[in-house]
């Protein structure tokens, strides 16, 4: 009964008319990443149609308690957003480089997912089935429920028949799991999904990444060069981030 | 009797303070004293580390660190 339910306000979303205010779905998510050092961080996902807005929220990062630390950068208002668009295939992401507002944007990425329908799990009560696909360089374990007939998960995960409602990579380093879903009135859900592509500087994610390795590159030196005059650097290496995305396709591109 | 209780509290707290030194020091580093050391993240991820001789104190100890910045 209370799956039906799920079903009816599912549909009611995907379908609703414009009407005084809207039922939209939110779902929190628990997202824990460990690239290097441990953090747990809050995100929510908001789909209306065939348009989704995920959030990065508070990040709780596990600072070794080992070293002097040095916080450089105020990136409180930056907190990360992904949009993606179903009906033109494009996905966004809101960033900001040296306090300048980017909208990276990017064609949606076709997940092969392999579905494991015998493989199945109950998450905040939904009846999950388990599927597999690789993403840009890293192999996702998720669970989705058809229970909300959605093709929504979180970040750029996507393109399931039901919303993804945990995701795991093979490496143990991103695991994204939801715990909370809760359905809000809305009386412009379109606005809160809509992407701001004429506010902010519209850029490749190619060339975004670019830029932000500069910047990132730049960072670096200003922090060497602080250092008291006769300093001397040894042993100095350079790690390329990589973030979630091990592997882009115009890279793969460029090998073949 | 005063003066021992003190000498030997003073020792103790002597030892504890060491000790503290060593484990300050090694997570990050390589318990090489003489040399600090470096380190910056972004976003999570080690993207930069280097070294550099350590300064010695009054005593002739060298007084290595680990440093981390971290870019927001």
């Amino acid at each position: 009964m209370k799956h039906l339910f799920y079903i009816i306000f599912a549909v009611f979303v995907l379908n609703s008319s414009a009407q005084e205010t809207t039922v939209v779905t939110k779902v929190d998510y628990s997202t824990y990443l460990n690239l290097g050092l441990p953090s747990e961080i809050d995100s929510e996902l908001i789909f209306f149609k065939s348009q989704s807005i995920y959030s990065k929220g508070k990040s709780d990062i596990s600072y070794p308690e080992s070293a002097t630390i040095e916080k450089i950068g105020n990136n409180k208002k930056a907190s990360n957003i992904y949009y993606s668009d179903y009906t033109n295939k494009k996905g966004y992401t809101k960033k900001n480089i040296d306090g300048k507002t980017y909208l990276a944007s990017e064609d949606m990425q076709k997940i092969t997912w392999v579905i494991q329908p015998k493989k199945q799990k109950t998450i905040m009560g939904f009846v999950c089935e388990q599927a597999v696909g690789n993403f840009r360089g890293r192999k996702y374990t998720v669970w989705f429920t058809s229970e909300i007939p959605v093709p929504f998960g979180p970040w750029k995960l996507h393109g399931l028949p039901g919303l993804i409602l945990e995701a795991k990579d093979n490496f143990n380093q991103v695991h994204f799991k939801a715990i909370k879903i809760e359905y809000t009135h809305l009386k412009d859900p379109e606005k809160k999904v809509e992407i701001p592509i004429a506010k902010y500087k519209d850029i490749s994610l190619k060339d975004f990444l670019v830029l932000e390795e500069k910047s990132l590159k730049d960072k670096i030196a200003r922090i060497m060069a602080s250092k008291p005059r006769g300093s001397k650097i040894n042993n100095f290496k350079y790690h390329k981030p990589k973030g979630l995305e091990l592997k882009y396709e115009w890279e793969e591109t460029k090998k073949q | 009797m005063k003066k021992i209780i003190f000498a030997l509290a003073f020792m103790l707290m002597g030892t504890f303070a060491f000790a503290n030194i060593s484990l300050t020091n090694y997570e990050f580093s390589t318990i090489d004293l003489c040399e600090n050391e470096y380190y910056v993240y972004f976003e999570g991820e080690l993207v930069a580390e280097w070294t550099e001789p350590a300064p010695l104190d009054d005593d002739m100890n060298c007084t290595g660190d680990a440093r981390i910045f971290f870019l927001e």
